[in-house]
C-alpha cells in the first residue's frame, strides 16, 4: 500500500468525523453528544473488538508468540509509567507526575479501535491477542501510578483510609466496566467461533464502522473541549504529550521486530504502548491520588496525545512499519 | 414543630458515589435521592456532563432527615469531601406531603 493509498483510507470514514466534531466545538456549535450514548457506544465498541479478538484467537491459538505479545505487554504497561514519572518528574510535584505517569502507561481503546479499522480497510489481518493485549495494560500502570505516589509523596502514615483505598482501587481497577465487558466479549468469542461470528455480524461487524464513525464524533467535541487546557499545560507538557507516544512506539517497533510479529501485530502493538488513557486511568486516579490535578493530566492525554496519534501518529506509525516489513 | 426537618445536599465527583452513598447507608438513614450526571463549576474547575470516564461529572445526593441524623450524616460525608472536594449544604426544611 502506497502512501496514496494510506492517506485515502485514513481520510476515509471513520476518522473525519473526529475533526467535524473538533471543529464544531472550535465553531462554538452547540453539538453535543447526550453522555449516556457516549458510554453505549463507547461498551459496544469494547464488545465488539473483544469478541472480534476473541473469534481471532480461536483460530489462532494460544501460540508461543500470543503468550509472548501478553507478557510484553504487561511488562510495557508496568515499565512504561516508571520512566515516565522519572522524566514527569522535572517539572511536576508527585502527585501530578505518578498520575499522568500512569495515563502514558495505561492504553487508549478508541485509539486503538481506529488503528485497527485502518488495518481493516487496507484488508490487513492482525491477531486477537491484541485485545487480550489491550486489556492486560489498562491497568497495570495505575497500580504503578499509586505505588509511586505511595512511596514518594508526604502524607500521614497513620491514615487508614489508605488500606481502603488499595482495596477500592485494585477492584475498579481490575473490575472496572470496560474491562468486564472487553474481557467478557473475548471469552464469548473464543468460546463461539465462527458459528458466533455470523450470528453476531449484523452487531458488532455491518454497524461497527457507522458507531466508531459516531463516536469519533463526540470525541473530537470532548478533545476540543479539552483544548483551551493545552494554553495552560505549557511547552514542557505538550512536548511531553506530543514526544512520550514516538517514543513508546519507536519502542512498539523495536520490540515487535524482536518478536518477529507480522505487519499487523506489529502495529497493533506499536499504537497500545504509544497511546494513553484519558478514560479509565483518570477515573481510578481521581480517587487513588486526589491530590492530582485532573486539569493536568486528562488535557495531555486527550487533547494533545490523543488527537496526535489520531492525525499523525497512526499513519506515522503504519508508513515505518510498512517500509522495515517491505 | 414535628413537621421541620433538615435537608443535606451533597454535591460531589461521579466517581465517589459507590463510596458517599456506603458512607450515607451507614449511618441507618432511611432514604435519600439521587441525581446522576450533575454539571456545574466549582473551585476544582468546570464539570460540564462530558466524557465517559465519569471524571468530568458530579452526582447530587440530597437526605431528608432529623437533626440527630443530620449530624450522623454530615459526619459520614465529611472525610470523603474533606480528601477528595465537594460540596455539603444542611438546610432547614418543613414536610408538606410526605407518603
Amino acid at each position: 500500500m502506497n502512501v496514496d493509498q494510506l492517506l485515502h483510507n485514513f481520510f476515509a470514514p471513520p476518522v473525519p468525523f473526529f475533526f467535524i466534531g473538533l471543529l464544531a466545538v472550535l465553531a462554538k456549535s452547540d453539538l453535543e453528544i447526550p453522555s449516556q450514548i457516549s458510554k453505549f457506544i463507547s461498551l459496544y465498541l469494547l464488545m465488539a473488538i473483544g469478541f472480534k479478538g476473541g473469534v481471532e484467537l480461536h483460530e489462532s491459538g494460544i501460540t508461543g508468540q500470543v503468550i509472548a505479545v501478553m507478557l510484553v505487554s504487561i511488562v510495557m504497561a508496568i515499565v512504561i509509567p516508571l520512566y515516565c514519572f522519572a522524566i514527569l518528574r522535572r517539572k511536576l510535584d508527585v502527585p501530578n507526575a505518578a498520575a499522568l505517569a500512569a495515563s502514558f502507561g495505561s492504553v487508549s481503546a478508541v485509539t486503538f479501535i481506529t488503528a485497527s479499522n485502518i488495518l481493516d480497510s487496507a484488508g490487513i489481518k492482525f491477531g486477537g491477542e491484541m485485545m487480550a493485549a489491550m486489556a492486560l495494560m489498562e491497568s497495570p500502570s495505575i497500580i504503578i501510578g499509586v505505588i509511586l505516589y505511595r512511596k514518594l509523596s508526604k502524607h500521614d502514615e497513620n491514615d487508614k483510609s489508605h488500606h481502603m483505598d488499595m482495596k477500592e482501587l485494585m477492584r475498579e481497577s481490575f473490575l472496572n466496566g470496560s474491562i468486564v465487558v472487553l474481557i467478557g466479549s473475548l471469552l464469548v468469542g473464543l468460546v463461539s467461533n465462527e458459528h458466533g461470528m455470523k450470528i453476531m455480524q449484523p452487531f458488532t461487524g455491518d454497524i461497527f464502522k457507522g458507531m466508531l464513525s459516531f463516536f469519533l464524533l463526540d470525541m473530537g467535541v470532548v478533545a476540543g473541549r479539552r483544548i483551551g487546557a493545552i494554553k495552560e499545560a505549557g511547552f514542557f507538557l505538550v512536548g511531553f504529550g506530543i514526544l512520550m507516544p514516538l517514543i513508546n512506539a519507536g519502542l512498539g517497533i523495536l520490540i515487535s521486530l524482536l518478536l518477529n510479529l507480522d505487519q499487523g501485530n506489529a502495529f497493533m502493538l506499536t499504537v497500545l504502548f504509544a497511546s494513553a488513557s484519558y478514560i479509565a486511568v483518570p477515573a481510578a486516579m481521581r480517587i487513588a491520588i486526589p491530590d492530582a490535578n485532573p486539569g493536568i493530566y486528562v488535557p495531555v492525554a486527550l487533547a494533545i496525545t490523543f488527537p496526535f496519534n489520531i492525525i499523525a501518529g497512526l499513519p506515522l506509525y503504519y508508513w515505518i512499519i510498512q517500509t522495515i516489513h517491505a | 414543630m414535628e413537621n421541620d426537618i433538615k435537608k443535606i445536599e451533597v454535591i460531589t465527583d461521579s466517581v465517589l458515589q459507590r463510596r458517599l452513598i456506603q458512607a450515607v447507608d451507614a449511618t441507618g438513614v432511611s432514604g435519600y435521592t439521587i441525581i446522576k450526571d450533575v454539571a456545574g463549576k466549582g473551585l476544582k474547575g468546570a464539570k460540564d456532563g462530558h466524557g465517559i470516564s465519569g471524571g468530568f461529572k458530579n452526582f447530587y445526593l440530597m437526605v431528608i432527615c432529623d437533626e440527630i441524623e443530620t449530624k450522623k450524616v454530615v459526619e459520614a460525608v465529611r472525610p470523603i469531601i474533606s480528601k477528595y472536594g465537594g460540596i455539603c449544604l444542611v438546610s432547614d426544611a418543613h414536610w408538606v406531603i410526605h407518603n
